[in-house]
Protein backbone atom coordinates (compact mmCIF):
# COMPACT_ATOMS: atom_id res chain seq x y z
CA UNK A 1 0.00 0.00 0.00
CA UNK A 2 3.02 2.34 0.57
CA UNK A 3 5.52 1.23 -2.09
CA UNK A 4 5.30 4.93 -3.58
CA UNK A 5 7.07 6.17 -0.96
CA UNK A 6 10.10 4.79 -1.42
CA UNK A 7 10.86 6.99 -3.87
CA UNK A 8 10.49 10.63 -4.23
CA UNK A 9 9.40 11.30 -1.28
CA UNK A 10 9.59 13.79 1.51
CA UNK A 11 8.87 14.06 5.38
CA UNK A 12 6.87 17.44 6.07
CA UNK A 13 7.30 17.61 10.12
CA UNK A 14 3.95 20.12 10.59
CA UNK A 15 3.96 23.00 13.33
CA UNK A 16 6.56 21.26 15.50
CA UNK A 17 7.23 24.37 17.68
CA UNK A 18 6.97 25.48 21.16
CA UNK A 19 4.27 27.94 20.49
CA UNK A 20 2.09 24.22 20.55
CA UNK A 21 3.93 21.20 22.60
CA UNK A 22 5.20 23.34 25.53
CA UNK A 23 3.71 24.20 28.77
CA UNK A 24 4.62 27.52 28.88
CA UNK A 25 3.67 28.17 24.80
CA UNK A 26 1.46 30.42 23.27
CA UNK A 27 -1.23 27.29 23.04
CA UNK A 28 -1.52 26.52 26.56
CA UNK A 29 -1.58 30.05 27.61
CA UNK A 30 -4.82 30.05 25.54
CA UNK A 31 -6.18 26.90 27.81
CA UNK A 32 -5.28 24.05 25.86
CA UNK A 33 -4.10 20.83 26.96
CA UNK A 34 -0.25 21.30 24.98
CA UNK A 35 0.09 17.76 26.85
CA UNK A 36 -1.92 15.91 24.21
CA UNK A 37 0.01 17.53 21.30
CA UNK A 38 2.71 15.90 23.11
CA UNK A 39 1.80 12.73 22.13
CA UNK A 40 3.26 13.02 18.38
CA UNK A 41 6.89 13.63 19.34
CA UNK A 42 7.94 10.02 19.98
CA UNK A 43 6.43 9.59 16.10
CA UNK A 44 7.91 12.21 14.73
CA UNK A 45 11.65 12.03 16.46
CA UNK A 46 11.55 8.30 15.03
CA UNK A 47 10.48 9.03 11.09
CA UNK A 48 12.99 12.05 11.20
CA UNK A 49 15.62 9.60 12.99
CA UNK A 50 14.94 7.10 10.01
CA UNK A 51 14.52 9.64 6.91
CA UNK A 52 18.05 11.04 7.89
CA UNK A 53 19.45 7.60 8.12
CA UNK A 54 17.88 6.62 4.95
CA UNK A 55 18.75 10.17 3.63
CA UNK A 56 15.00 10.93 2.33
CA UNK A 57 14.32 14.97 2.57
CA UNK A 58 12.69 16.42 5.78
CA UNK A 59 11.09 19.79 5.41
CA UNK A 60 9.88 21.12 8.42
CA UNK A 61 7.29 24.12 8.62
CA UNK A 62 7.17 26.87 10.97
CA UNK A 63 4.14 28.78 11.84
CA UNK A 64 5.37 31.98 12.26
CA UNK A 65 3.50 35.55 12.60
CA UNK A 66 4.72 39.18 12.31
CA UNK A 67 5.92 40.49 16.21
CA UNK A 68 2.62 43.18 15.52
CA UNK A 69 0.59 40.41 13.84
CA UNK A 70 -0.12 41.95 11.34
CA UNK A 71 -0.14 39.56 8.70
CA UNK A 72 -2.61 37.70 10.83
CA UNK A 73 -5.72 38.45 8.15
CA UNK A 74 -8.94 37.68 9.27
CA UNK A 75 -8.10 34.38 11.72
CA UNK A 76 -6.25 36.79 13.66
CA UNK A 77 -8.61 39.77 14.03
CA UNK A 78 -11.71 38.31 13.80
CA UNK A 79 -11.59 34.72 14.46
CA UNK A 80 -9.10 33.94 17.29
CA UNK A 81 -7.60 36.78 18.22
CA UNK A 82 -5.97 35.41 21.31
CA UNK A 83 -3.82 34.52 19.47
CA UNK A 84 -2.63 37.62 19.20
CA UNK A 85 -3.23 38.08 23.26
CA UNK A 86 -0.62 35.46 23.70
CA UNK A 87 1.45 36.54 20.99
CA UNK A 88 1.38 32.86 19.63
CA UNK A 89 4.33 31.68 17.34
CA UNK A 90 5.15 35.61 16.82
CA UNK A 91 8.60 35.61 14.71
CA UNK A 92 11.84 36.10 16.76
CA UNK A 93 10.28 34.50 20.26
CA UNK A 94 11.11 31.43 21.63
CA UNK A 95 7.06 30.49 21.01
CA UNK A 96 7.95 30.29 17.54
CA UNK A 97 11.19 28.02 17.39
CA UNK A 98 11.10 24.16 16.36
CA UNK A 99 11.35 21.94 19.29
CA UNK A 100 14.97 20.84 20.55
CA UNK A 101 13.92 17.25 19.73
CA UNK A 102 13.70 17.79 16.11
CA UNK A 103 16.02 20.56 15.48
CA UNK A 104 16.37 20.91 11.50
CA UNK A 105 19.95 19.97 10.81
CA UNK A 106 21.76 21.61 7.43
CA UNK A 107 20.40 20.85 4.28
CA UNK A 108 16.88 20.44 5.67
CA UNK A 109 14.40 22.76 4.23
CA UNK A 110 12.24 25.15 6.85
CA UNK A 111 9.01 26.49 5.37
CA UNK A 112 7.99 29.69 7.12
CA UNK A 113 3.44 30.40 7.22
CA UNK A 114 1.18 32.04 8.26
CA UNK A 115 -1.70 30.15 7.43
CA UNK A 116 -2.90 26.72 8.24
CA UNK A 117 -2.27 25.14 5.23
CA UNK A 118 1.98 24.59 4.34
CA UNK A 119 1.03 25.55 0.69
CA UNK A 120 -0.87 28.79 0.92
CA UNK A 121 1.83 31.61 0.07
CA UNK A 122 4.45 29.47 0.72
CA UNK A 123 7.47 28.42 -1.42
CA UNK A 124 6.61 24.87 -0.31
CA UNK A 125 4.89 23.77 -4.20
CA UNK A 126 7.67 25.12 -5.64
CA UNK A 127 10.29 23.29 -3.78
CA UNK A 128 8.48 20.18 -4.19
CA UNK A 129 8.49 20.31 -8.39
CA UNK A 130 11.33 21.79 -8.52
CA UNK A 131 12.79 18.73 -6.51
CA UNK A 132 10.72 16.19 -8.19
CA UNK A 133 9.29 15.22 -5.07
CA UNK A 134 5.16 13.42 -5.42
CA UNK A 135 4.69 11.98 -1.97
CA UNK A 136 4.82 13.46 0.98
CA UNK A 137 4.95 11.91 4.40
CA UNK A 138 3.10 14.50 6.76
CA UNK A 139 3.28 14.59 10.54
CA UNK A 140 3.03 16.96 13.47
CA UNK A 141 0.37 19.22 14.93
CA UNK A 142 -2.57 19.69 14.89
CA UNK A 143 -4.80 17.17 13.07
CA UNK A 144 -7.92 18.49 12.74
CA UNK A 145 -5.96 22.51 11.98
CA UNK A 146 -2.91 22.52 9.90
CA UNK A 147 -2.34 19.23 9.46
CA UNK A 148 -5.45 18.36 7.86
CA UNK A 149 -5.50 21.80 5.67
CA UNK A 150 -2.14 20.85 4.68
CA UNK A 151 -2.89 17.17 3.67
CA UNK A 152 -5.80 18.79 1.96
CA UNK A 153 -3.76 21.14 -0.19
CA UNK A 154 -1.33 18.11 -1.63
CA UNK A 155 -3.79 15.95 -2.50
CA UNK A 156 -5.40 18.38 -4.09
CA UNK A 157 -2.54 19.06 -5.87
CA UNK A 158 -2.01 15.21 -6.77
CA UNK A 159 1.36 14.74 -4.13
CA UNK A 160 0.89 11.04 -2.98
CA UNK A 161 -0.30 11.83 0.89
CA UNK A 162 -0.03 9.81 3.34
CA UNK A 163 -0.44 11.03 7.42
CA UNK A 164 1.06 9.39 9.92
CA UNK A 165 -1.69 8.53 12.36
CA UNK A 166 0.77 8.05 15.93
CA UNK A 167 3.12 10.82 14.62
CA UNK A 168 0.01 13.43 14.96
CA UNK A 169 -1.97 14.87 17.58
CA UNK A 170 -4.76 17.26 18.70
CA UNK A 171 -6.33 19.11 21.53
CA UNK A 172 -9.69 17.09 20.97
CA UNK A 173 -9.30 13.17 20.76
CA UNK A 174 -13.24 13.07 19.06
CA UNK A 175 -11.55 15.85 16.48
CA UNK A 176 -8.49 13.72 16.16
CA UNK A 177 -9.92 10.68 15.09
CA UNK A 178 -12.61 12.08 12.72
CA UNK A 179 -10.08 14.61 11.20
CA UNK A 180 -8.39 11.10 10.23
CA UNK A 181 -11.91 9.63 8.98
CA UNK A 182 -12.11 12.54 6.57
CA UNK A 183 -8.55 12.90 5.27
CA UNK A 184 -9.00 9.20 4.91
CA UNK A 185 -12.38 9.37 2.79
CA UNK A 186 -10.91 11.72 0.28
CA UNK A 187 -7.57 12.83 0.85
CA UNK A 188 -5.36 10.39 2.31
CA UNK A 189 -3.67 7.36 3.08
CA UNK A 190 -3.41 6.88 7.17
CA UNK A 191 -0.27 4.87 7.95
CA UNK A 192 1.46 4.17 11.33
CA UNK A 193 5.18 5.11 11.97
CA UNK A 194 5.81 1.36 11.45
CA UNK A 195 4.43 1.04 8.08
CA UNK A 196 6.73 4.50 7.04
CA UNK A 197 9.63 3.36 8.86
CA UNK A 198 9.40 -0.53 7.93
CA UNK A 199 9.31 0.45 4.35
CA UNK A 200 12.04 3.36 4.48
CA UNK A 201 14.68 0.90 6.14
CA UNK A 202 14.28 -1.80 3.24
CA UNK A 203 15.31 1.31 0.74
CA UNK A 204 18.55 0.89 -0.66
CA UNK A 205 20.18 4.05 -0.35
CA UNK B 1 -16.96 45.22 8.78
CA UNK B 2 -19.05 46.32 6.03
CA UNK B 3 -21.26 44.26 4.46
CA UNK B 4 -23.19 45.21 1.53
CA UNK B 5 -24.59 43.78 -1.90
CA UNK B 6 -21.40 44.91 -3.61
CA UNK B 7 -18.93 43.02 -1.29
CA UNK B 8 -20.62 40.46 -0.83
CA UNK B 9 -21.54 36.59 -2.82
CA UNK B 10 -23.67 33.76 -2.04
CA UNK B 11 -21.43 30.54 -2.98
CA UNK B 12 -23.78 27.54 -3.45
CA UNK B 13 -21.31 24.65 -3.41
CA UNK B 14 -22.17 21.49 -5.43
CA UNK B 15 -25.75 21.37 -5.23
CA UNK B 16 -25.98 18.50 -7.84
CA UNK B 17 -28.21 15.67 -8.88
CA UNK B 18 -25.24 13.46 -8.56
CA UNK B 19 -25.49 14.13 -4.38
CA UNK B 20 -28.83 15.48 -4.31
CA UNK B 21 -31.15 12.92 -6.22
CA UNK B 22 -32.29 9.61 -5.74
CA UNK B 23 -31.39 8.53 -9.00
CA UNK B 24 -27.73 10.24 -8.49
CA UNK B 25 -24.37 8.71 -8.66
CA UNK B 26 -23.49 8.90 -5.09
CA UNK B 27 -26.49 6.83 -4.06
CA UNK B 28 -24.89 4.04 -6.10
CA UNK B 29 -22.25 3.85 -3.41
CA UNK B 30 -24.57 3.32 -0.75
CA UNK B 31 -24.78 6.99 0.48
CA UNK B 32 -27.56 8.36 1.81
CA UNK B 33 -28.43 11.59 -0.14
CA UNK B 34 -31.74 11.57 2.39
CA UNK B 35 -29.04 13.21 4.68
CA UNK B 36 -27.84 15.81 2.13
CA UNK B 37 -31.56 16.79 1.06
CA UNK B 38 -31.50 18.63 4.22
CA UNK B 39 -29.66 21.66 2.32
CA UNK B 40 -32.17 22.03 -0.09
CA UNK B 41 -34.62 24.04 1.92
CA UNK B 42 -32.20 26.82 3.21
CA UNK B 43 -30.24 26.75 0.28
CA UNK B 44 -33.36 27.59 -1.60
CA UNK B 45 -34.26 30.43 0.88
CA UNK B 46 -30.91 32.03 0.47
CA UNK B 47 -30.78 31.57 -3.21
CA UNK B 48 -34.38 33.33 -3.43
CA UNK B 49 -33.34 35.93 -0.76
CA UNK B 50 -29.96 36.82 -2.39
CA UNK B 51 -31.77 37.42 -6.03
CA UNK B 52 -34.01 40.00 -3.72
CA UNK B 53 -31.06 41.49 -2.16
CA UNK B 54 -29.14 41.71 -5.72
CA UNK B 55 -26.26 39.75 -4.03
CA UNK B 56 -23.97 37.95 -6.97
CA UNK B 57 -25.01 33.85 -6.96
CA UNK B 58 -21.95 31.77 -7.65
CA UNK B 59 -22.58 27.81 -7.88
CA UNK B 60 -19.68 25.34 -8.11
CA UNK B 61 -20.33 22.04 -10.13
CA UNK B 62 -18.01 19.04 -9.84
CA UNK B 63 -17.41 17.94 -12.99
CA UNK B 64 -15.16 15.23 -14.03
CA UNK B 65 -13.83 14.74 -17.64
CA UNK B 66 -15.50 11.36 -19.43
CA UNK B 67 -12.75 9.63 -18.72
CA UNK B 68 -11.66 10.70 -15.39
CA UNK B 69 -7.99 11.62 -16.57
CA UNK B 70 -8.40 14.80 -14.49
CA UNK B 71 -8.70 12.65 -11.69
CA UNK B 72 -5.41 12.56 -9.76
CA UNK B 73 -4.46 11.09 -7.03
CA UNK B 74 -7.88 11.66 -5.23
CA UNK B 75 -9.80 9.45 -7.92
CA UNK B 76 -6.86 7.26 -8.76
CA UNK B 77 -5.80 5.76 -5.42
CA UNK B 78 -8.19 7.33 -2.60
CA UNK B 79 -11.41 6.48 -4.14
CA UNK B 80 -11.54 4.84 -7.56
CA UNK B 81 -15.09 4.10 -6.61
CA UNK B 82 -15.91 7.75 -7.98
CA UNK B 83 -14.50 6.47 -11.88
CA UNK B 84 -16.36 2.84 -11.49
CA UNK B 85 -19.54 4.90 -10.77
CA UNK B 86 -18.94 7.66 -13.25
CA UNK B 87 -19.33 10.78 -10.89
CA UNK B 88 -20.26 14.00 -11.95
CA UNK B 89 -19.50 13.62 -15.63
CA UNK B 90 -19.08 16.93 -17.61
CA UNK B 91 -22.38 17.25 -20.05
CA UNK B 92 -24.25 14.48 -17.97
CA UNK B 93 -27.48 14.79 -15.89
CA UNK B 94 -25.96 13.76 -13.08
CA UNK B 95 -23.35 16.80 -13.06
CA UNK B 96 -26.34 19.47 -13.54
CA UNK B 97 -27.53 21.03 -11.02
CA UNK B 98 -30.68 20.18 -8.58
CA UNK B 99 -33.77 21.54 -10.77
CA UNK B 100 -34.72 23.90 -7.76
CA UNK B 101 -31.48 25.38 -7.82
CA UNK B 102 -31.16 25.64 -11.18
CA UNK B 103 -28.45 28.97 -12.05
CA UNK B 104 -30.02 31.77 -14.08
CA UNK B 105 -28.28 33.59 -16.81
CA UNK B 106 -26.35 36.02 -14.49
CA UNK B 107 -25.51 33.94 -12.10
CA UNK B 108 -21.63 32.49 -12.20
CA UNK B 109 -20.86 28.88 -12.77
CA UNK B 110 -17.43 27.60 -11.46
CA UNK B 111 -16.43 23.96 -12.70
CA UNK B 112 -14.10 22.30 -10.41
CA UNK B 113 -12.44 19.08 -10.44
CA UNK B 114 -10.77 19.27 -6.61
CA UNK B 115 -12.92 19.52 -3.80
CA UNK B 116 -11.81 23.07 -3.08
CA UNK B 117 -14.02 25.65 -5.32
CA UNK B 118 -10.30 27.27 -5.35
CA UNK B 119 -7.78 24.91 -6.74
CA UNK B 120 -7.45 25.72 -10.26
CA UNK B 121 -10.54 27.63 -10.96
CA UNK B 122 -11.04 30.77 -11.97
CA UNK B 123 -12.87 31.70 -8.73
CA UNK B 124 -10.50 34.07 -6.92
CA UNK B 125 -10.06 35.79 -10.35
CA UNK B 126 -13.92 36.19 -10.26
CA UNK B 127 -13.94 36.80 -6.44
CA UNK B 128 -11.42 39.89 -6.70
CA UNK B 129 -12.39 41.54 -9.55
CA UNK B 130 -15.62 41.96 -8.18
CA UNK B 131 -13.92 43.49 -4.66
CA UNK B 132 -15.61 40.70 -2.80
CA UNK B 133 -14.58 40.54 0.50
CA UNK B 134 -18.02 38.54 2.26
CA UNK B 135 -18.90 34.58 1.23
CA UNK B 136 -21.86 33.76 2.25
CA UNK B 137 -21.42 29.47 1.98
CA UNK B 138 -23.88 26.91 1.53
CA UNK B 139 -24.35 23.49 -0.32
CA UNK B 140 -22.35 20.15 0.12
CA UNK B 141 -20.94 18.32 1.38
CA UNK B 142 -19.96 19.51 4.71
CA UNK B 143 -16.69 17.86 5.59
CA UNK B 144 -15.98 17.51 1.92
CA UNK B 145 -16.58 20.32 -0.77
CA UNK B 146 -17.63 22.45 1.80
CA UNK B 147 -14.99 22.55 4.15
CA UNK B 148 -12.10 22.32 1.95
CA UNK B 149 -13.46 25.53 0.12
CA UNK B 150 -14.46 27.39 3.41
CA UNK B 151 -10.75 26.65 4.53
CA UNK B 152 -9.45 28.12 1.33
CA UNK B 153 -11.38 31.10 1.37
CA UNK B 154 -10.48 32.07 4.72
CA UNK B 155 -6.90 31.62 4.70
CA UNK B 156 -7.34 34.00 1.68
CA UNK B 157 -8.81 36.49 4.26
CA UNK B 158 -12.64 36.48 2.86
CA UNK B 159 -14.80 36.89 5.79
CA UNK B 160 -16.48 33.38 5.27
CA UNK B 161 -20.52 33.64 6.93
CA UNK B 162 -21.19 29.63 7.24
CA UNK B 163 -24.65 28.53 6.66
CA UNK B 164 -25.19 25.35 8.95
CA UNK B 165 -28.76 24.98 8.52
CA UNK B 166 -27.96 24.79 4.76
CA UNK B 167 -25.47 22.43 4.47
CA UNK B 168 -25.30 18.78 4.77
CA UNK B 169 -23.13 15.59 5.38
CA UNK B 170 -23.48 11.28 5.27
CA UNK B 171 -22.11 11.46 8.24
CA UNK B 172 -22.95 12.55 11.19
CA UNK B 173 -19.81 12.20 13.24
CA UNK B 174 -17.89 14.10 10.37
CA UNK B 175 -20.81 16.54 10.05
CA UNK B 176 -20.41 17.56 13.78
CA UNK B 177 -16.81 17.99 13.36
CA UNK B 178 -16.36 19.89 9.99
CA UNK B 179 -18.57 22.62 12.20
CA UNK B 180 -16.16 22.61 14.96
CA UNK B 181 -13.22 22.92 13.11
CA UNK B 182 -14.76 25.87 10.92
CA UNK B 183 -15.76 27.92 13.36
CA UNK B 184 -13.03 27.18 15.35
CA UNK B 185 -11.08 28.85 12.79
CA UNK B 186 -12.17 29.53 9.32
CA UNK B 187 -15.67 30.73 9.67
CA UNK B 188 -18.30 32.53 11.28
CA UNK B 189 -21.19 29.91 11.77
CA UNK B 190 -24.78 31.05 11.63
CA UNK B 191 -28.62 29.88 10.50
CA UNK B 192 -29.73 30.97 7.36
CA UNK B 193 -32.57 33.29 9.47
CA UNK B 194 -28.74 35.00 10.90
CA UNK B 195 -27.69 35.60 7.25
CA UNK B 196 -30.86 36.96 5.95
CA UNK B 197 -31.02 39.43 8.93
CA UNK B 198 -28.22 40.28 8.15
CA UNK B 199 -28.71 41.26 4.57
CA UNK B 200 -31.69 42.68 5.76
CA UNK B 201 -29.86 45.24 7.84
CA UNK B 202 -27.38 46.00 5.39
Amino acid sequence: MIKNILSDTALLVVDMQNGFLSEKGGMAKLGFDSKLLNSSIPGCVELVKVARKKEIPIIFTQYLYEEDFRDGGIQVEEIFPGIKEVELCARGSNDAMIIDELKPENGEIIIEKNRPSSFYSTRLEAYLRSQRINNLVICGVTTNICVETTARDAAQRDFGTYVVRDAVAEVDDFRHEISLKALEHMFAKIVTVKNVTETWLKKNS
Amino acid sequence: MIINNKNSVLLVIDMQNSFLHPDGTMSKLGFDCKKLRDAIPGTEELVEKARSFKIPIIFTQYVYHPDFKDGGWLVDEISPELRDIKLCVKGTWDADNFETLYPMKSDIIIEKNRPSAFISTQLESYLNSMSIENIFVCGVTANMCVETTVRDACQRDFRVFLAKDAIAEVDDARMKVALMAMEYFFAKVLNVREIIDIWNKK
